[in-house]
C-alpha cells in the first residue's frame, strides 16, 4: 500500500479515478490555435522618464483632441484660403450647442486598473466646446447616469490593488439612486481593517441604495470647473471629467466624529485614476501652449497661434488625415503618437467626427491602455433616462437600502 | 471531444529565451483550459482572451516577475480579461459555469470522506465545480492529476514522462490532490 495515502486521501484518490472516467476535460489547444495567440510583440518601448505621471500621458492626447478639431477646419478649407479663417469659422461654430455629453470607457486598462463604463449627462444650460474648456464656469447637470466597473489587479498600485467594484447610478433633480457591488476591497485596506470584510460581504452581490432627494446633483457629477469632493485645482483651466464613486461605510458602533475615518472604519473610494483630462494639465506643459489652446478653443486665436497648434499636432501625431464618410461628415484621424509603456500604444488613434453645420459630434481615442481599450466622447441632445437602471436592479431583486427612510426612522427614534 | 491529454511538458532547453514566449510555452496549455472552462467552452472567445493575455504579457515586463509567479500572473490577467468581457457583455451564457461556494465546499468534503455515486457526476453543477477546480490547478499539478486520473497513466509511466522517480510522482500526486481539495474551497470563477 502506498505510504503516502491516508484514509481521506485514499477515498479522494478513489473518487478521482471515478471522476477521471466520467468527466470530460476541455481540449488542449491545437498548434494552429497556439499560433493564433502570438501576435508580434511590440518593439521595446523606452521607459517613461522619471516624474512622468498618468495625467501627463493623457495630456499628450488631450490637447491634440481639441486641437485636431480646430485643425480639421484648416484641412477642410478650400485650397488657397488662409488658415486664419479657421478661427473665424470656428468662432461661428462654437455657437453650436449640445445639451448633453456621453462618455464611454471600453476596456480601459492602465497600470493594472481595468475600467469599463459610461457616463451620460444632460445639462440645464447647453454646453459648447468652449464652455467645456473654460475651467471657470460649470454647467448645471439636469440628469445623469453613471455605470462604471473598476477592477484593480495585483499589479496595480498597492492602495488599490485587489479592488473590484461596480457602481451604477442615476441622478435627477427629483432624486437619486445608486447600485453598488463590491466584489473585493483593496487587499491592503482589508488587511489593515479586517472588519471591512463585513461590508464586502454586505455589498458582495450588490445593494440598491435609494438616496431620494438627499444628493445634490452638483456634488456627484460636474463637467467643467472643479470636480466634486476633491481639492479645488485652481491651476487647471482645462476640462476635467472625473468619475467619482464615493462609498462611505461606517461601522455600527461608530463612536467618534464622522470625519474621523481612521476610527470609524469608513472607507471612501475615489476613482482618481479615471480622471480624464481633455484639456490642459499643469504637469509638464508650457504656459504658452496652454494659452494657444485656450485662444483657439475660444475662437480668437491668431494666425501664428494656429500655426503653433498645427506644429504641435504634427509633432505629436505622426500621421493626420481626413476622410469624408458621407456628404457633410468628415472624420479626422490622428495616429502615430509617441508610445509609452502604459497608455499610448503604437497604434493609438484619435478620431474626430465633424459634421458641417453642427460641429464636432464625437471623439474616439482608440487602442489605449494595455488592453487596447477605447474612450468615446459624444456630444448629444439625447434625454437621460436616469431611472431605467433602478428599475432593472429592482426587477433583479437586489436588496434595497432606503436611506431617506432610514434617516427618518433614526430621527424618530432619537426623539425624546 | 478529446480532453484527456495532459499538458505536454517541455524542458528548460526547449523553451525560448523570451520570457513571454517561455511562459506561454510552459503554462499556455493549462491557461487555455482555465479560460476555456470559464467561457463555457467558447473556443473563439477563449482564443481572443489568450491573445489579450499575450498582448498584456508583452506589454508588461514579465522578466521582472519571478518565474514561479509568472503562471499566477498570467492567470490573474486572464481572469481580469474575462471579468471585463462579462461586464461588457452584461449577460453570461448559461453554458458558462458559475461558482457555487456551498456545493464546491460540500464536494471537497464529500470526495474525501465517502465514495461518491457515478450519478452525482451527471449533474451539470457538480461537473462545473470540478472543472473550475481542476483547471484552477497549476500546470504542474494538472500534469499529474490529468495524466494519472484522466489519461490513466501509471506512476511509473508518469515518472518516465516527467523525468522523475516513482516516489517523486507519488509525492506530487499527493500534493496535487491536496491542491484540488483546496481549490474546491476557494474557487476562481
Amino acid at each position: 500500500m502506498n505510504r503516502h495515502l491516508q484514509d481521506d486521501d485514499q477515498t479522494f484518490d478513489q473518487n478521482l479515478r471515478l471522476i477521471g472516467r466520467h468527466l470530460q476535460l476541455p481540449p488542449l489547444p491545437s498548434d494552429a490555435q497556439r499560433s493564433a495567440w502570438y501576435r508580434e510583440p511590440a518593439e521595446a518601448r523606452p521607459q517613461p522618464t522619471k516624474g512622468v505621471t498618468m495625467r501627463s500621458r493623457f495630456w499628450k492626447i488631450g490637447p491634440v483632441i481639441a486641437a485636431a478639431a480646430i485643425i480639421s477646419l484648416a484641412f477642410l478649407l478650400p485650397a488657397g484660403q488662409p488658415r486664419v479663417e479657421a478661427a473665424t469659422i470656428f468662432k461661428s461654430l462654437r455657437q453650436t450647442e449640445w445639451h448633453g455629453l456621453r462618455m464611454i470607457l471600453d476596456n480601459l486598462v492602465v497600470e493594472g486598473i481595468a475600467i469599463d463604463g459610461q457616463i451620460h449627462a444632460r445639462f440645464g444650460e447647453p454646453i459648447t466646446l468652449a464652455s467645456l474648456a473654460d475651467g471657470g464656469s460649470a454647467s448645471a447637470v439636469e440628469a445623469a447616469t453613471m455605470d462604471v466597473s473598476i477592477a484593480a489587479d495585483d499589479t496595480a498600485e498597492p492602495e488599490i490593488a485587489g479592488l473590484d467594484i461596480e457602481v451604477d447610478s442615476g441622478l435627477t433633480v427629483d432624486g437619486a439612486w445608486m447600485f453598488v457591488r463590491i466584489g473585493a476591497m483593496p487587499s491592503k485596506l482589508l488587511a489593515a481593517h479586517p472588519e471591512l470584510g463585513l461590508v464586502q460581504m454586505m455589498f458582495g452581490k450588490g445593494v440598491l441604495i435609494d438616496l431620494g432627494d438627499m444628493v445634490n446633483l452638483g456634488s456627484m457629477l460636474q463637467v467643467g470647473g472643479d470636480g466634486p469632493g476633491g481639492p479645488a485645482n485652481a491651476q487647471s483651466s482645462g476640462v476635467t471629467t472625473e468619475l467619482v464613486a464615493k462609498i462611505a461605510t461606517e461601522r455600527n458602533d461608530r463612536a467618534s466624529s464622522p470625519d474621523d475615518s481612521s476610527n470609524t472604519g469608513s472607507m471612501s473610494v475615489r476613482i482618481d485614476p479615471v480622471t480624464i483630462n481633455l484639456g490642459t494639465d499643469e504637469d509638464g506643459q508650457s504656459d504658452e501652449l496652454q494659452q494657444v489652446l485656450e485662444s483657439v478653443l475660444a475662437g480668437n486665436a491668431s494666425h501664428e497661434q494656429l500655426e503653433r497648434l498645427v506644429t504641435e499636432l504634427e509633432r505629436e501625431a505622426g500621421d493626420v488625415r481626413i476622410e469624408t464618410l458621407e456628404p457633410g461628415l468628415h472624420v479626422l484621424y490622428a495616429s502615430g503618437f509617441d508610445a509609452d509603456d502604459e497608455v499610448i500604444r503604437p497604434d493609438s488613434q484619435v478620431e474626430i467626427s465633424y459634421r458641417e453645420g453642427t460641429g464636432v459630434e464625437r471623439i474616439d481615442v482608440t487602442s489605449i491602455g494595455s488592453a487596447a481599450g477605447r474612450i468615446t466622447i459624444e456630444f448629444t441632445d439625447d434625454l437621460v433616462d436616469a431611472m431605467a437602471g433602478r428599475e432593472k436592479w429592482q426587477e433583479a431583486g437586489v436588496p434595497v437600502m432606503d436611506v431617506p427612510g432610514l434617516m427618518k426612522m433614526g430621527a424618530g427614534l432619537a426623539k425624546p | 471531444m478529446s480532453g484527456t491529454a495532459a499538458p505536454v511538458p517541455r524542458t528548460a532547453a526547449q523553451l525560448p529565451e523570451n520570457p513571454v514566449e517561455s511562459a506561454f510555452g510552459r503554462f499556455g496549455d493549462a491557461l487555455y483550459r482555465y479560460v476555456f472552462v470559464r467561457t463555457g467552452g467558447n473556443a473563439d472567445l477563449s482564443a481572443d482572451v489568450m491573445q489579450q493575455v499575450w498582448v498584456q504579457a508583452c506589454g508588461a515586463d514579465l522578466g521582472r516577475i519571478v518565474e514561479d509567479d509568472r503562471e499566477r500572473w498570467l492567470r490573474r490577467v486572464a481572469k481580469n480579461v474575462l471579468i471585463t468581457h462579462w461586464r461588457t457583455a452584461r449577460r453570461r451564457p448559461q453554458s458558462v459555469p458559475l461558482v457555487d461556494v456551498e456545493l464546491a465546499a460540500a464536494l471537497s468534503n464529500r470526495l474525501a470522506t465517502e465514495e461518491i455515486p457515478p450519478t452525482l457526476l451527471t449533474r451539470k453543477e457538480v461537473r462545473d465545480q470540478l472543472l473550475l477546480a481542476i483547471t484552477q490547478l497549476s500546470t504542474d499539478d494538472q500534469q499529474v492529476i490529468v495524466g494519472h486520473y484522466f489519461s490513466g497513466h501509471s506512476h511509473a509511466l508518469l515518472a518516465d514522462e516527467l523525468g522523475l522517480s516513482v516516489r517523486a510522482v507519488e509525492g506530487r500526486l499527493y500534493r496535487a490532490r491536496a491542491s484540488l481539495r483546496a481549490a474546491l474551497l476557494h474557487l476562481d470563477g
